[in-house]
């Protein structure tokens, strides 16, 4: 019988059957892959925005040569024109004998050779990107990297964009990160600094978890994203402990953990400011001094029942594809009286704490995952006053939308009042453009 | 040295083509990938994707799929897509991940069609090779699978392998995936058309995709001036690959002409006068306007059109009607058939390299160079290895190199600077 309908699960449902027993559906091995654009980002992991490459070439003074078949590189052509890493991007494509002899591997030194005399300014660094067939062929990319380095003179550091292994112990984007802070070195730890770990751009310097660190005593905070020069870089390797922001760092944290002996504390970006002022609170209980959040955590509860007020009932959904968790995201909105009719968006055991929340705070709520083969069936939904995320607004273009997919990070409640003024003014402004046909 | 690109990036892969001429056929599209294929083939390769919804899924292979050779488990997924979408047939689109693991392309169409009672055609393509080599193989198994659906008065005269599992009781013809039958086939263009008068009916365009053509509207575009040109009605023209349906390939022995506009269009319109009788030539009708391109070139100069052969030689004509003081040249990083290529030549003391196929970007930026173009008339991805100072650049976008980057918002916008 013919399935003409797109699969969803409440809220409810979904927290119910809890992290060992996620529905197939959500689970990418389990089916085909349905592409619809909202997909984009979940099927290349080198696709949008931050991808392996644009991530790997976080490392300063880097530049990344891809070693692979064609159509690897393919989505760079476009991407890194416009996002401005294009004449960092070199690629050694792959024969079809190769596929099969790997013998593309012992090209590589005199690639790098050539690569440095071309690039402007000669790099330092030159990041090796190997994709899923090099994964069949087991390629020992450390080995190749040791063996480039000693031939070259230059740093060669292996990275890996193995769509392969997606639901892997390591999937694309977190071994990526671990391949950022790979060339940190340990130095002399500093007490009064730290890493910021998660996001592959700066957390808003208006947030007031600088100001917040600071009262702690932390008075040198780093990104990764901030340094231009590899010297500067190794900075990080002094920090004392790290702050994981986005849970796909975890990899990376525990590396240095084991590596550099660097713990970490995991603080994630929230958008409830009882919850904001408690991480606060909680890490200032574990470095055994204060966090002053006092005044920041008035405005921000302020701000929120200003919104409740005069946004309460009004119709949303939230999609994955924005600064946010979508699920942890879909449940503040609840607790403000928001009526949340959909959620587009993978599930993992991670999002569990937040699906928690979510289904008490809305179990009817229905997930969609946009993987599904049955989302070639969905129809948009008419009733929907408010989307957040650019797949959000892809699936219902009638509906006002936020993105919320801005480069700076938002965080803290700063970042959480900076969304309450963003929802209201598109909530306030001009009806959204009819949208059909750009995003099925 | 050969493979390295310093400047230039790559161009669409050979699945990106096969997908491109499937795209409207009313198919479920399976890419055999792990997920990154497919988001680069309907991301950056597949300007409809935004505008249409298509039955297009990646395989979602995973590690210990592929190390395991887990077929059963690809035909048991197909279940739900089929079950979910109305598709007339089942295709399977190569990469990488299948040709390192050796798949068994015809093995696995049996059980998908055995399963699932769907016609299921395949392209072996690999993610190595450029798109209109991928595009060839998936016109040569469209063939196949309109001569399983429709049949046709001639359909017994099928010469080359199949890419499709027949219904029963037809065997299949050869053993090799489609696509490698015809390629490099040096048989002149129009070899076909003998003497006898042409046949009344429609002119089928190959070649005909998003990937070769200027804008959204090419297709349209195209198929106007093509009909101006043969003297046709335009509703008899009908561009396969882009506004077509599966239906258009009915009575494929019945139509008047193929013309190629591009060159993954040679496969399969050689393949039809093999089998039928149908001449064939290739064309690609550049508007007269385009003759505006060389107007920044100064008198008595060298030009190199780099673009896909079919659309080169289309616009050397125009230009060389207007500009007959000009020595041109075409090449191309894509497939050229040597047959249609102009040897080398000159006048007035300009002389001129045969058009000729650069296999890469080395062979691109020496090739220029050694023969002394004064202007390039090409896709502006192309500039960035062509960085002499004096070299007047000419753009001319080719979304198989440079994707939405540069591309018109119409045809008409394509051909003036």
């Amino acid at each position: 019988m013919r399935n003409d309908q797109p699969y969803s699960i409440t809220a409810r449902e979904l927290y119910g059957a809890g992290p060992d027993q996620i529905p197939d559906p959500f689970i990418p091995s389990c089916h085909l892959i349905y592409s619809s654009p909202a997909t984009l980002a979940y099927n290349s992991p080198g696709a949008i925005g931050f991808g392996v490459k644009r991530a790997g070439l976080l490392i300063p003074e880097s530049v990344m040569l891809l070693v692979s078949p064609a159509c690897c590189g393919r989505n760079s052509t476009i991407l890194s024109s416009e996002e401005g890493y294009a004449d960092r991007m070199f690629y050694l494509l792959m024969k079809e004998a190769d596929l099969v002899t790997g013998r593309h591997l012992s090209r590589i030194s005199q690639a790098i050779r050539e690569i440095a005399e071309a690039a402007e300014p000669r790099p330092k660094v030159v990041v090796i990107c190997i994709t899923c067939a090099d994964a069949l062929l087991g390629t020992d990319l450390e080995r190749v990297c040791r063996r480039a380095e000693a031939e070259t003179g230059l740093r060669v550091v292996p990275s890996y964009m193995y769509a392969l292994e997606r639901e892997g112990r390591k999937p694309p984007m977190a071994a990526i990160r671990k391949t950022i802070y790979s060339l940190l070195e340990k130095g002399e730890k500093e007490p009064d600094r730290i890493n910021l770990m998660g996001f592959f751009t700066p957390v808003d310097p208006r947030s007031e978890l600088f100001q917040v660190l600071r009262g702690m005593g932390i008075r040198k905070i780093g990104q990764v994203c901030q340094y231009d020069s590899l010297d500067a870089y190794q900075k990080m390797g002094r920090a004392n402990f790290n702050l994981v922001l986005h849970p796909e760092s975890r990899y990376a944290a525990e590396d240095l953990l084991t590596r550099l002996g660097m713990p970490y504390i995991e603080f994630p970006r929230l958008f409830q400011p009882e919850r904001i002022h408690q991480q606060y609170q909680l890490l200032a209980a574990a470095l055994g001094t204060r966090a002053e959040d006092g005044p920041m955590f008035e405005a921000a509860r302020k701000a929120r029942d200003q919104f409740r007020s005069r946004y309460a009932g009004l119709t949303c959904a939230v999609g994955e594809m924005t600064n946010a968790d979508p699920f942890e995201l879909a449940a503040s909105l609840a607790d403000m009286g928001l009526r949340v009719k959909s959620v587009f968006s993978n599930v993992t055991p991670d999002s569990f704490p937040f699906l928690k929340r979510l289904a008490a705070a809305s179990p009817d709520t229905r997930i969609y995952t946009g993987i599904s083969p049955s989302m070639i069936h969905y129809e948009e939904e008419k009733d929907v006053d408010l989307t957040i995320g650019k797949d959000a607004g892809g699936y219902i273009p009638s509906a006002r939308n936020l993105e919320w997919f801005g480069e700076l990070q938002p965080y803290g409640f700063q970042g959480f009042t900076d969304f309450l003024s963003a929802a209201s003014a598109v909530l306030e402004g001009p009806a959204s453009d009819e949208r059909k046909g750009v995003f099925l | 040295m050969k493979g390295l690109y310093r400047y230039l990036s790559p161009a669409a892969p050979d699945q990106s083509g096969a997908v491109s001429v499937l795209f409207e056929q009313g198919g479920l599209i399976v890419v055999l990938d792990a997920g990154g294929c497919t988001g680069n083939i309907c991301g950056f390769d597949e300007p409809r994707w935004f505008l249409r919804k298509s039955a297009v899924y990646s395989a979602g292979i995973r590690d210990m799929d592929a190390i395991l050779g887990r077929d059963d488990k690809l035909i048991d997924k197909l279940q739900e897509a089929v079950d979910t979408a109305d598709a007339r047939f089942i295709a399977l689109i190569g990469t990488p991940v299948p040709s390192v693991i050796g798949t068994d392309y015809r093995a696995l169409a049996r059980l998908a069609r055995k399963r699932y009672g769907l016609p299921v055609i395949w392209t072996d393509t690999a993610g190595i090779d450029s798109y209109e080599k991928g595009a060839s193989k998936a016109y040569l198994a469209l063939i196949d699978l309109a001569e399983e659906l429709f049949g046709g008065e001639k359909a017994d005269r099928r010469a080359f392998p199949s890419s499709v599992m027949p219904a029963p009781g037809v065997p299949a013809a050869g053993t090799t995936a489609a696509g490698s039958a015809d390629a490099g086939s040096t048989e002149a263009p129009g070899s076909g058309s003998g003497s006898a008068p042409l046949p009344a009916g429609r002119v089928l365009v190959w070649g005909a995709t998003p990937l070769d053509l200027p804008a959204a509207d090419g297709a349209l575009c195209l198929r106007r001036r093509i009909a101006a040109r043969e003297g046709v009605p335009e509703d008899q023209v009908v561009t396969i690959g882009m506004d077509s349906r599966l239906e258009d390939l009915r009575d494929l022995g019945g139509v008047r002409k193929n013309l190629v506009c591009a060159p993954s269009g040679f496969a399969p319109a050689r393949r039809l006068a093999k089998a039928f009788g149908t001449p064939w030539e290739a064309c690609f009708p550049v508007p007269p306007e385009a003759a505006g391109l060389a107007r920044d070139i100064p008198h008595a100069c060298r030009v190199l059109i780099l673009h896909q052969q079919v659309l080169a030689d289309g616009l050397r004509e125009v230009l060389e009607a207007g500009r007959p003081d000009l020595q041109i040249t075409t090449a191309s990083l894509f497939t050229m058939d040597p047959a249609l290529a102009r040897p080398a030549g000159g006048f007035d003391g300009l002389a001129a390299p045969p058009d000729t196929e650069l296999p890469g970007e080395d062979e691109l930026v020496r090739f220029v160079k050694e023969n002394h173009f004064d202007a390039v008339i090409g896709d502006p991805i192309y500039f960035r290895a062509l960085k002499s100072p004096e070299l007047i650049r000419i753009p001319l976008a080719h979304f198989a190199q440079s994707g939405g980057m540069y591309r018109p918002a119409c045809d008409e916008d394509a051909w003036i600077i």
